[in-house]
């Protein structure tokens, strides 16, 4: 017989997307209506987990994934404050070596 | 002569109004022999057969009625009662005298012999059709709920019965989801047995990864819970955003007061970075990095938090 272990119980919405979960106490994993005792894999990730009825799915759209994407490469072209820092940083010593004539 | 009063009076009277009288005393004695005669046409009938009743008598806090011979008690509604037979724990029927329809508002009450077996019960009284038992929002009872030589007061609504006071049961096993039973002692024997639990794996949302399971989970003693990670990037981690680690931390896992925040480290470029991590109401943010995070940059570390 096997020992029942703790697991995560998924509960899901109409539309299969995760709204809660609860832990409990099972020696296998199963689905019980909106209940779902699976763990999804651990070699892959989701943005928007979704469970499709048999397994964990993305479930998010073309479209959100666009979205996603652009506003990613939008912010990857942003400098962080500690470049912004640093570029301040370096104006300040440039101004201060050619105020002492080490550069023009 | 129809006059039946005396005689030398009668005989005072003048002819026109002797005649008169007679005329009128003859219609008042017609009446009075159809009313005789209806009232014992009346008393001939049977009290089962005639709407209205004979002799009504209230004697010894009962209501009777005498059909002529014997006093029989008046049956309410109040006395519906009756053993709900079930081979199946499925459907029950109970035989209550007198029912011929449902009514609404009408109140019976059951003694079932049989748990229930299933969510949808129903009763069929006399040779009506079975209809369910419900709840008043229209949930049906959970099986088991239905007990054996227990009691229950039902009002019928329309379509359905709907169990009255005491409808609500008590579960050994209790969540989130559960918001009609409450919890009885093993469920909350089995709470504080979770007090101390052993670590529950989390899995982690996109961009976020875990080489092996157990990298991502959260564990707690008493009412202190630590989550610890060890998880992967798959893609460059913006300066300007902020990322979900995980799903909500799991009921009983959760800091439910405030915002914690502790911090995961990572190697960039040779140099060890600091990220923000922050955990409020159990859901997990990874904060906006110093720097952006390359994909395939293991990032670690550990919160400790209260739970309760």
């Amino acid at each position: 017989m096997e020992e029942a272990i703790d697991r995560i119980a998924y509960i899901i919405d109409d539309n299969g997307f995760v709204i809660d979960s609860y832990v409990v106490s099972s020696a296998t994993e199963y689905v019980d209506g909106n209940i779902i005792v699976v763990r999804p894999s651990i070699d892959v990730s989701f943005y928007k987990r979704k469970w499709d009825g048999n397994k964990w799915v993305e479930g998010e759209t073309e479209e959100e994934k666009a979205e996603r994407e652009a506003k990613q490469l939008l912010e990857s072209l942003k400098p962080s404050p500690v470049e912004i820092a640093d570029a301040e940083l370096e104006i300040k010593f440039i101004t201060m070596l050619t105020e002492l004539g080490v550069v023009q | 002569m129809a006059y039946k009063g005396n005689q030398t009076t009668w005989d005072n009277f003048a002819p026109s109004l002797q005649q008169k009288l007679d005329e009128e005393s003859k219609d008042i004695n017609q009446k009075v022999d159809g009313l005789k005669t209806e009232v014992n046409e009346h008393l001939a009938k049977s009290v089962a057969s005639e709407d209205g009743a004979h002799d009504l008598r209230y004697l010894d806090d009962k209501l009777e009625i005498n059909d002529g011979t014997n006093w029989t008690k008046i049956k309410t509604g109040g006395d519906l009662f009756g053993i709900a037979e079930s081979t199946d724990g499925v459907t029950y029927s109970v035989v209550l005298d007198g029912v011929s329809e449902y009514v609404v508002g009408m109140s019976i009450s059951i003694k079932p012999n049989k748990i229930s077996t299933v969510r949808q019960v129903k009763i069929q009284v006399n040779n009506l059709a079975p209809v369910p038992i419900t709840h008043a929002n229209s949930d049906f009872p959970i099986e088991g709920l239905i007990r054996a030589n227990s009691i229950y007061t039902l009002r019928f609504s329309g379509d359905r019965f709907i169990i009255q006071g005491d409808g609500f049961g008590l579960l050994d096993s209790v969540n989130s989801a559960t918001t009609l039973y409450a919890a009885t002692a093993n469920a909350v024997k089995q709470v504080n047995d979770k007090v101390s639990a052993t670590p529950i794996i989390l899995t982690p949302n996109a961009p976020f990864v875990v080489e092996s399971s157990g990298e991502l989970a959260v564990g707690k003693a008493g009412n202190v819970a630590v989550l610890a990670f060890k998880v992967k990037t798959t893609q460059q981690l913006a300066t300007t955003s902020q990322y979900q680690m995980c799903e909500i931390l799991p009921v009983g896992y959760r800091n439910l007061r405030a915002t914690v925040v502790g911090h995961g480290f990572c190697w960039v470029s040779s140099v060890a970075r600091l990220i923000p991590v922050t955990i409020a109401s159990g859901t997990v943010i990874m904060q906006a990095p110093p720097i952006a995070i390359p994909a395939n940059t293991y990032i670690e570390g550990n919160i400790t938090f209260y739970v309760g």
